[in-house]
């Protein structure tokens, strides 16, 4: 029983999300490929040790993923936007109320679905962002590389999480200070600029963030559902 | 002149929350950069600031680059979306004026508005930074910015362009056509490089005020 | 119940926030004003003592200008002119051009030149730095022909040394197997901990690398015309090296750091002297050398030692400068009362919280608490419920970043507590 209605409730998000999905994880394809082909451009120009070298070693570092920073946070919030927008401007969710399953097991549907479209995404990035680095550089360089997009990664979680939890708040003062919150968490995450490998050490706490920011968006869908302004 | 001033105001019912947003980040964002410079020169002292500041011509300014960008986005698309999602323009075909004007006046508007959220800003900026850098920086200051305010402009009347389009596929292609005409606003040059390419941003602005005709005709053959 | 709970941590998220942006704010806004004094030391061959020189800002606020007095550890003070006098070794291209260099020195001779080329400054630090496990070996007898340049870098892993070609990212099977053989041969026992070479590269090609196995023993390996030559060196004392730095002038070879602290210098013959430093575990400093001296630069807070030592390295003099800490302005006091704590995240060490002292700031969250419990009490939150005890104590510990926490993300009020309020009406 309650399995038909997940699927019906995934649906129905799908229908809603799939071109913002689709549109963003082309984009983010598109940028990966385009920075390993520059890459190989540079390589095929000044050759693979130099190359390798000044990534390594380089004071500022040669970061050549850095084009890679904003696409999750893209991804999040277009899937965000998609999916929770057209619940709040035409009150849709309140059809949704009508279903017989409590409101809050419903909008952790609607998280639920769209965490896990963020993790696919996410994880067909870093698969193909390895399968390119894992062909040109040796793995001690890829394994710091992978660290230092850890956080980007992560930033997608806590953007959507943010965007669910702003789109749903009632209240348009308070959705403005908590844009102005979630954009100066986001700033601890969207770090670069840093030799690889850095920002180790952050990894853990930032992933306690990831995690209990997942609840976010039940308190304002409270708030919403009960007409609190 | 009646109608007008209804038109004016349903106009300004829709983007009153957006506009003071911008108006609140484009003042916030140029406060912040003053207080920074003032930090900066309090700190490190005036006499070694200054030449710093020439020697290496840092940009101190460039958190304000992408704002521009913004106000338009914010403005535009409060004020075209509503109007292709609910059709709502259906409504306002029905007075008394031919279909062009009512979108021009649409159009000049969000013009207007767009001027008064940042160039106030602006002015302001430009008197507190003249408390603390000379006229031989601030002018070339201004110059530098000049691309990003007119990016603002332009982005607007491309947003208008996008949204009056019915046809999808081709919304896709001037969105395209946009992002590239965009990138030359906002490249990333040296102080005071860009007044030679001065000239040919506001040819491009003056065009791009023009497109929204296109595509309303379109638009508008659409709907009748 | 879950609700309120997740209010908890949209709370300390809006603190987190708040922690990281206001202080910056506030210090962007007003910034400390102090000059600090800038204090440069040098040692005098010709008096046997160290000279100060201190640029000290004018008093006059207004102008940006100072001067440069000096002042020997006694507190004899120097003109300018006499400085240069005594400084000669410091100073040679300003004597040389003034015509006042002498040609002799404490009664050795010298030119300008053999001066000059005597001098050297480089830095050498008690920590290892960025390390990938990833680098070059370039061969002895690179300069003479290019056929010898690598295209490959090398990597020591557990099964051996490791040549991997970049431009097809393989292993360079037969030249691997050859440096390992080698290396085994040698007693090296696999992975190895941590490799150095100099940054010079001529230098880097002459040496090769300095590269510690498992057991902590120490190593020299490089390449002479494609050719692997391993060597075992000796250290210096029975601990483990934690890093090597090499130096720039001929007589040292190397600087090594071990791991309780001790300094050696390596000479070209490979053996050793210990450094008669105190404890320098953290330290990195300068290391900078004249015809006479090799003098070592040790930082401390608020605080430099300089160390002379003569060419045999024995200990000459020492000194440590004393630097004022820039007098906290108003803004700042005020900043430390306003402000509990910052938050903010480093490359290496991930995210840390800057407490103020807790006598500062505890009296403002206090107040600040007293008002939470008076607009709870009149909103009509009762105390017993424990979300509003849990609000109170987030202002008490948190202070003004707490008070912004819970009045962006309200309390919802529970069925009785909205009776209560209700009752007076009816």
């Amino acid at each position: 029983m309650m399995k038909r209605y997940f699927l019906h409730l995934f649906y129905k998000e799908w229908l809603k999300t799939r071109w913002a999905f689709l549109g963003t994880l082309l984009l983010g394809t598109a940028t990966i490929l385009y920075i390993f082909i520059a890459v190989e451009n540079k390589i095929t120009l000044t050759g693979a040790k130099t190359i390798l070298l000044r990534i390594l070693y380089d004071e500022p570092p040669v970061i050549y993923y850095a084009s890679f920073l904003y696409i999750p946070l893209l991804t999040a919030l277009a899937i965000g936007i998609a999916q929770y927008v057209p619940e709040v401007i035409q009150k849709r969710i309140r059809l949704t109320l009508h279903l017989p399953v409590k409101n809050n097991i419903l909008i952790s549907g609607m998280a639920g679905f769209g965490l896990i479209l963020l993790t696919l995404s996410n994880l067909l990035y870093i698969g193909l962002f390895l399968y390119y680095n894992i062909r040109l550089f040796p793995e001690e360089l890829t394994k710091p590389v992978m660290i230092s997009l850890t956080p980007w990664l992560l930033s997608s979680y806590i953007a959507y999480n943010f965007i669910a939890m702003i789109a749903m708040e009632p209240n348009k003062w308070r959705k403005v200070i908590y844009s102005v919150i979630a954009y100066y968490i986001l700033q601890l995450f969207l770090v670069g600029n840093e030799p690889h490998g850095a920002f180790r050490e952050s990894l853990p706490i930032m992933t306690l963030m990831v995690l209990l920011s997942s609840g976010l968006v039940l308190y304002s869908s409270q708030r919403f559902y009960k007409g609190e302004k | 002149m009646k109608t007008l001033k209804h038109l004016i105001y349903k106009e300004w019912l829709k983007t009153r929350w957006f506009a003071s947003i911008a108006l609140l980040l484009n003042l916030g964002v140029l406060i912040y950069i003053f207080i920074a410079l003032r930090s900066n020169f309090l700190s490190a002292g005036g006499t070694i600031y200054l030449s710093t500041l020439m020697t290496y011509k840092t940009q101190f300014f460039s958190l304000y680059r992408y704002i521009p960008l913004g106000i338009a986005l914010l403005i535009g698309l409060s004020q075209f979306v509503p109007e292709i999602t609910d059709k709502r323009i259906k409504l306002a075909l029905h007075l008394p004026i031919h279909n062009l004007q009512i979108i021009y006046i649409m159009v000049v508007y969000g013009f207007v508005l767009l001027f008064l959220t940042m160039i106030p800003g602006i002015l302001i900026f430009t008197g507190l930074i003249s408390v603390y850098l000379p006229a031989e920086i601030t002018i070339p200051v201004l110059q530098t910015m000049s691309p990003w305010l007119l990016g603002g402009f332009c982005a607007y009347f491309l947003i208008a362009t996008i949204a009056l389009e019915p046809a999808w596929k081709f919304r896709f292609l001037y969105i395209l056509i946009s992002y590239k005409v965009l990138t030359l606003f906002f490249m990333y040059l040296s102080i005071g490089n860009a007044v030679s390419l001065l000239p040919v941003l506001c040819l491009i602005t003056g065009l791009s005020g023009i497109a929204p005709v296109y595509t309303s005709y379109r638009f508008n053959k659409g709907q009748l | 119940m879950l609700t309120k709970i997740i209010r908890i941590i949209a709370v300390l998220f809006a603190v987190i926030a708040a922690a990281t942006v206001l202080p910056q704010l506030y210090y962007t806004t007003f910034p400390p004003e102090g000059r600090s004094s800038h204090k440069n030391i040098c040692y005098s061959e010709i008096l046997g003592d160290f000279i100060i020189s201190e640029y000290i800002y004018s008093t006059d606020k207004k102008q940006a200008t100072g001067q440069t007095v000096c002042y020997d550890r006694h507190g004899k003070s120097y003109s300018r002119d006499s400085v240069a006098r005594l400084l000669l070794l410091d100073n040679v291209s300003q004597l040389a051009y003034e015509g006042r260099f002498p040609d002799t020195i404490c009664g050795i001779a010298v030119t300008p030149e053999l001066v000059s080329s005597e001098a050297f400054s480089q830095y050498h630090s008690a920590q290892p730095g960025l390390y990938y496990g990833l680098c070059e070996l370039r061969d002895q007898k690179s300069y003479t022909t290019r056929t010898l340049e690598p295209r490959d870098l090398f990597r020591i892993t557990p099964e051996g040394i490791q040549f991997i070609v970049c431009a097809t990212n393989q292993i360079d099977e037969e030249k691997s197997r050859l440096f390992t053989n080698c290396l085994t041969a040698a007693d090296f026992r696999f992975p190895a901990l941590r490799m150095w070479t100099s940054p010079d590269k001529n230098i880097s090609e002459a040496i090769g690398y300095y590269v510690i196995d498992s057991k902590n023993e120490l190593y020299c390996l490089s390449m002479n015309q494609s050719v692997p030559a391993v060597q075992k060196l000796e250290k210096p004392d029975s601990r483990n090296i934690r890093n090597i730095t090499f130096g720039k002038s001929p007589d040292i070879r190397a600087i090594l750091n071990t791991e309780n602290g001790n300094m050696y210098i390596q000479h070209p013959d490979q053996s050793y002297t210990r450094l008669e430093l105190p404890d320098s575990l953290r330290k990195s400093g300068r290391l900078t050398g004249n015809l006479f001296y090799r003098i070592f630069t040790l930082p401390a807070p608020n605080q430099q030692t300089t160390f002379v030592f003569d060419r045999n390295f024995r200990l000459v003099d020492s000194c440590t400068l004393y630097f004022q800490p820039q007098p906290q302005n108003t803004a700042g006091i005020f900043g430390e009362f306003l402000f509990p704590f910052h938050i903010g995240q480093t490359a290496w060490e991930g995210f840390y919280a800057d407490w103020s002292p807790v006598k500062r700031f505890l009296w403002l969250n206090l107040v600040l608490a007293g008002i939470t419990l008076f607009y709870k009490r009149r909103n009509g939150y009762r105390l017993s419920n424990p979300f509003v005890i849990t609000d109170i104590l987030f202002v008490t510990i948190f202070g003004i970043y707490g008070l912004m926490g819970i009045s962006a993300f309200p309390l919802k009020k529970s069925r009785e507590e909205i009776l209560n309020s209700q009752s007076p009406e009816l």
